[in-house]
């Protein structure tokens, strides 16, 4: 279990970090978001 | 025995949903210090200072052209953040508002307007160029009904005269920069 938590944690925050600094990805989430809260207002 | 085995397989079940459920939410996390460190806001989250885009100088602009534009960016200097909202334009004065301010939750989400009424010295980004604003909070007066009937036109967003009295909604008034506006990069 424990180094289930420590491969989780680690997934985390490789995504955090993806998301931060890769170019594109952050608007690119956002997109979807703001698509769903369209979908979801209307 | 066959009892440990179902609680550290129910364990493993729920912890696997947990790490699942937390993927998304990081991401949005991301996503909003992103926005934060950004110059501007995204159209759904807060952004940082505006400081892209020439500062405006000179005498006081005539507001008119806004009546074409949709959303301007706002941001305070205290704090510097930015945020998209709408903008009205009345007898050549500019004007924005900030509506569900007569509820809870929103004065939770729309802390803009408290901190605007605390410290007004504000920039806004229109089509590219910033002009540094002082927002003036109005609670009444004639430009109410010409501000309010321009935002029913614009944007179909009602509000009275009543609303804005009785602070449901809020209205400012984009007004000339103060004489210590500090804190702006040219």
């Amino acid at each position: 279990m424990k180094r289930f938590y420590m491969v989780a944690a680690s997934v985390l925050v490789l995504v955090f970090l993806v998301v931060l600094l890769v170019p594109g990805v952050a608007e690119s989430i956002e997109g979807r978001l703001l698509s769903w809260l369209a979908r979801t207002a209307s | 025995m066959d009892d440990q085995r179902a609680v550290s397989t129910t364990r493993k079940v729920v912890s696997g949903l947990v790490f699942v459920a937390l993927i998304p939410l990081v991401a949005m996390a991301a996503v909003m210090v992103s926005a934060r460190m950004g110059d501007g806001p995204s159209v759904v989250f807060a952004g940082g200072p505006l400081v892209a885009g020439e500062l405006a100088t000179g005498p006081e602009p005539d507001w008119s052209f806004v009546r074409d534009v949709g959303t301007i960016e706002l941001q305070l200097l205290d704090p510097p953040k930015s945020r998209l909202i709408w903008i009205v334009e009345h007898e050549g004065k500019a004007y924005v508002v900030s509506g569900y301010m007569g509820s809870f939750i929103g004065r939770l989400w729309k802390r803009w307007p408290i901190q605007a009424e605390r410290d007004g010295r504000a920039i806004i980004r229109v089509d590219g160029t910033r002009y540094a604003r002082t927002l003036e909070r109005i609670r009444g007066g004639a430009e109410v009904e010409g501000v309010t009937a321009e935002l029913r036109r614009k944007y179909g967003f009602v509000a009275s005269r009543t609303d804005i009295a009785d602070g449901s909604v809020w209205l400012f008034e984009l007004g000339p920069p103060s004489a210590e506006m500090t804190g702006v990069s040219p």
